[in-house]
């Protein structure tokens, strides 16, 4: 009764993982939806192309997924302000990545985080999505520089802005980027460019003898005096070093990359990032954080409790350790006895981009940080209306 | 008594001379003595004296070094002070996870210190990272010259410790760059020591840079300067700062114990630095130079010479300081606006302050569009003083008017509560007033602040510090 009251607002247009996918077409129809919501105790989960679902979400957490691409008007691409000569994106959260960095890289930029593709602007700072290129840039987050979002109380409200060096007000944009639609639905972001780089190089190393070993190898590459990697990922074995820049400088460099690592393959220009993407395999499963200087030894605890090395992606200079989508499940399994006691004695947090995730992962902030987050909760969702996309045990 | 016996005799003031030491920032103008200055040596020390402040119905101004420019420090009548200056140790710094761990007192040049010897630094650098502390840093998300290309601190912070108004310890963030879920350590990085009272900070190392130069580029016309900057960011160069200084300043600099070498026939001067591989350098370093001789440069030289290096940023670092030569006070703006309006901002504050015979000088984060017009004036003057304010509120409302914002790195503390109006609307205020108040529901933490106190429909109505009465 209640959701067919809700398809009068906005209508239905298919279904995802089990429940209805609504989608509002304006504001106001998105600010009747929540209104309505909250009235009546529904729940709805905001969602982008629902690219989070291959991320290892389980379903809406609600009663119903409210679509925010159907805010991008038809035709439009969700692009309200590229100003090229400063750097700065400011796009409606329903717009396509893939059509966002098709626009900048245009006048010169691209965006980070690099993604495969397919994911809204929104979906991606809602997910606290940060991709390869963080080595350089750092997390998704940093390049926020403002937001617009919508509460479960209705309201709409702004923080930061267009520019790329600000501080007036408190920085709520950085509370709603990551976490995954708690507090309200994003509405409008802006973003940081990156310059497009000159000249790009892929290094790839053979396979080396085990993961552990190949993340050392990685880390001493990061360690070459004065080197600027863009990327350094492990798979499959294999030390993955991207390079950018300057043409010259990044031949003197890949030069010493190779001093350093015994390269197999390179490759260069423009398909040298999607060649990267291509292998990176780190968006997805179970996440291990740590220490750059203990991911070797995660990586061998890991390993000892039976987890298939090859099928790890690692991020040494970040300290990530994924174990895939498709191997997370037998991971955790084979973790649970008595490898995850060990690796929280090193110190390991956990975090469960999967379905079923296992109860071990999940460690729930305690103490004032418990409190805190329930105040924002009830500040900012009273009434309880977004829930966002399940994931595992969280 | 009880304070004494948590953070020592030394640790707890109420004379009038430490009161009057207290009684403002850098943001000279407005002026408060509080009832008591507390100085803990630990974390520990700093949650206890919380509880008993609390306990006692005092609210609590958090303060590190006191170099702020907008009134943030500026104690509340009838509160406390809670200083973090004794709190001074660098507790770790760890050259392979490349990150550092300090207590909050310490003094922001100091860490770099610490940590070049591993070949690493701490990149934000406040002008005044002689004196200001990494927590003051972290208190109004400060940046400095090399956040053209590092961003500003919250950029730069991995965790932190924070006393709440309940007197808790708790840890936020860890060491992890990329963590996963709610960050509540990102609202609190520039949160102006409204939400608590941030004790130890982690913070990112980078790697120090395989080589630098510096760049000193002569212009004939401060416009001309701002328009190369304008078009640097527009060719996308990458230098790590960008750095203008107009003739005045350079008077002044040069007339100091400083003189950094800077051409005083120039009208204007831009400070870049490059840094890198060598060909990167090289490379671009010589698109620097040939975009900015487009743009009128007269003389345009590279160094890679550390001491003259040195020199010439000692002369930018200091500016501030010399300007005591043309007067005895200065109004620090601190404003910002899209980097391709630098030149129409900066003819803005020249003639806000032309029109009210107010003396100008322009030292500036170009690169990031964040400007600093610099009025001297003297604060005994109140005409003066009304002056400078009106030309500080309308160089502010250009910036808003031409997509710009009220602050780029000092936050708006007092100065600019009743512009925040001008960026913000109700509901935006109501929701960050929401987010500090999920934090600190008593409004203990530097009550009186940011929110505007009158306007915007009466968001925060109540007079200064009696939230917590």
């Amino acid at each position: 009764m209640s959701l067919d009251a809700l398809t009068e607002i906005a209508p239905r247009i298919g279904e995802r993982a089990g429940a209805p996918l609504l989608a509002p077409r304006t504001l106001e129809d998105l600010e009747r939806c929540v209104a309505f919501a909250r009235d009546a105790g529904q729940r709805l989960s905001p969602t982008g192309n629902g690219t989070r679902l291959a991320l290892g979400a389980q379903g809406a957490g609600g009663d119903a997924w409210l679509h925010t691409p159907a805010l991008v008007p038809t035709g439009e691409s969700g692009i309200l302000e590229y100003v090229s000569g400063d750097g700065t994106l400011t796009a409606r959260a329903g717009a396509s990545m893939d059509t966002l960095r098709a626009a900048v890289a245009e006048g010169g930029h691209r965006i980070t985080p690099l993604l495969p593709a397919g994911s809204t602007l929104g979906g991606v700072l809602a997910a606290g999505r940060s991709g390869p290129d963080r080595q350089a840039f750092g997390p998704m987050r940093h390049h926020v520089l403002g937001m617009i979002c919508m509460d479960g109380n209705g309201r709409v409200h702004r923080s930061g802005g267009r520019l790329v060096k600000n501080v007036t007000g408190f920085d709520l944009h950085r509370l709603h980027a990551g976490a995954q639609g708690r507090f309200g639905v994003v509405l409008e972001a802006s973003l940081r460019l990156v310059p497009r780089a000159e000249a790009e190089v892929l290094l790839v190393s053979r396979v080396l003898s085990s993961t552990a070993d190949a993340a050392r190898a990685a880390l001493h590459v990061r360690d070459l005096s004065g080197l600027k990697l863009t990327g350094l990922v492990v798979e499959a074995r294999r030390v993955h070093v991207l390079l950018t820049g300057r043409e010259a400088q990044i031949d003197a460099d890949a030069a010493r990359v190779h001093s350093a690592l015994d390269v197999e393959e390179e490759c260069a220009g423009e398909a040298a990032t999607d060649a990267l993407l291509g292998a990176w395999r780190g968006d997805a499963g179970l996440r291990l954080l740590t220490r750059p200087s203990r991911c070797a030894k995660v990586i061998e605890v890991v390993a000892a409790a039976g987890v298939r090395e090859d099928a790890l992606s690692v991020e040494p200079g970040a300290a990530i350790v994924v174990v895939p989508a498709g191997e997370a499940g037998r991971c955790a399994a084979a973790l649970s006895a008595e490898a995850a006691p060990r690796l929280v004695e090193l110190g390991v947090t956990f975090d469960a981009r999967m379905p079923d995730a296992p109860a071990w992962c999940a460690q729930p902030r305690s103490g004032a940080a418990a409190t805190w987050t329930r105040r924002l909760e009830e500040a900012f969702d009273p009434a309880g209306v977004f829930a966002p996309a399940t994931r595992g045990a969280r | 008594m009880e304070l004494a016996a948590i953070v020592g005799e030394r640790g707890v003031r109420s004379d009038a001379l430490a009161r009057s030491a207290y009684e403002s920032d850098g943001f000279m103008l407005q002026r408060e003595a509080p009832s008591i200055v507390v100085l803990p040596r630990s974390t520990e020390e700093a949650a206890a004296a919380v509880k008993v402040l609390r306990r006692e119905g005092l609210v609590v101004v958090p303060r590190g070094a006191g170099t702020g420019l907008t009134g943030g420090a500026r104690p509340i009548a009838g509160g406390a002070v809670l200083g973090t200056a004794r709190m001074k140790r660098i507790l770790e710094i760890n050259p392979d996870d490349r990150f550092a761990r300090v207590e909050a007192g310490v003094v922001n040049v100091h860490l770099t210190a610490a940590t070049c010897s591993h070949g690493l630094f701490y990149a934000p650098d406040p002008s005044s990272q002689t004196a200001c502390t990494i927590g003051g840093n972290v208190g109004n998300n400060s940046g400095g010259p090399h956040c053209f290309k590092y961003g500003s601190t919250n950029r730069h912070v991995l965790g932190l410790t924070l006393v709440d108004s309940d007197g808790e310890i708790t840890r936020v963030g860890g060491i992890e760059p990329d963590p996963d879920g709610i960050d509540l350590l990102g609202p609190l990085v520039g949160s102006e020591g409204m939400m608590g009272l941030v004790t130890e900070v982690t913070v990112k190392l980078e790697p120090s840079p395989e080589r630098v130069e510096t760049l000193l580029v002569m212009f004939e016309s401060l416009d001309a300067c701002c328009d190369a900057v304008s078009d640097m960011i527009a060719a996308r160069l990458e230098p790590s700062a960008i750095e203008i200084l107009d003739r005045l300043t350079i008077e002044a600099v040069e007339a100091s114990v400083l003189r950094a070498g800077y051409p005083e026939h120039a009208e204007a001067v831009m400070l870049v630095e490059v840094e890198g591989g060598p060909h990167e350098v090289d490379a671009i370093a010589t698109d620097i130079i040939e975009l900015a001789r487009a743009r009128g440069a007269f003389e345009a030289r590279r160094t890679a010479d550390d001491e003259e290096r040195k020199k010439l940023w000692a002369g930018r670092k200091g500016a501030f300081g010399a300007m005591g030569r043309i007067a005895p006070d200065l109004y620090v703006a601190d404003v910002v606006v899209p980097r391709t309006r630098l030149r129409e901002i900066v003819g803005v504050a020249s003639r806000a302050c032309a029109a009210r015979g107010l003396k100008l000088s322009n030292v500036f984060h170009a690169g990031d569009g964040n400007l600093h017009p610099n009025i001297s004036y003297d604060r005994r003057d109140a005409d003066e003083v009304a002056r400078v304010l009106a030309a500080g509120k309308e160089i502010m409302e250009a910036c808003v008017a031409f997509g710009g914002s009220l602050t780029g790195e000092h936050g708006v503390g007092l100065e600019k509560q009743g512009e925040m109006c001008l960026v913000f609307g109700d509901d935006d205020l109501a929701a960050m007033s929401d987010l500090r108040a999920a934090f600190d529901p008593h409004g203990f933490w530097n009550p009186g602040k940011l929110f505007p106190v009158r306007g915007c429909r009466e968001i925060e109505a109540r007079p200064l510090g009696s939230e917590a009465r």
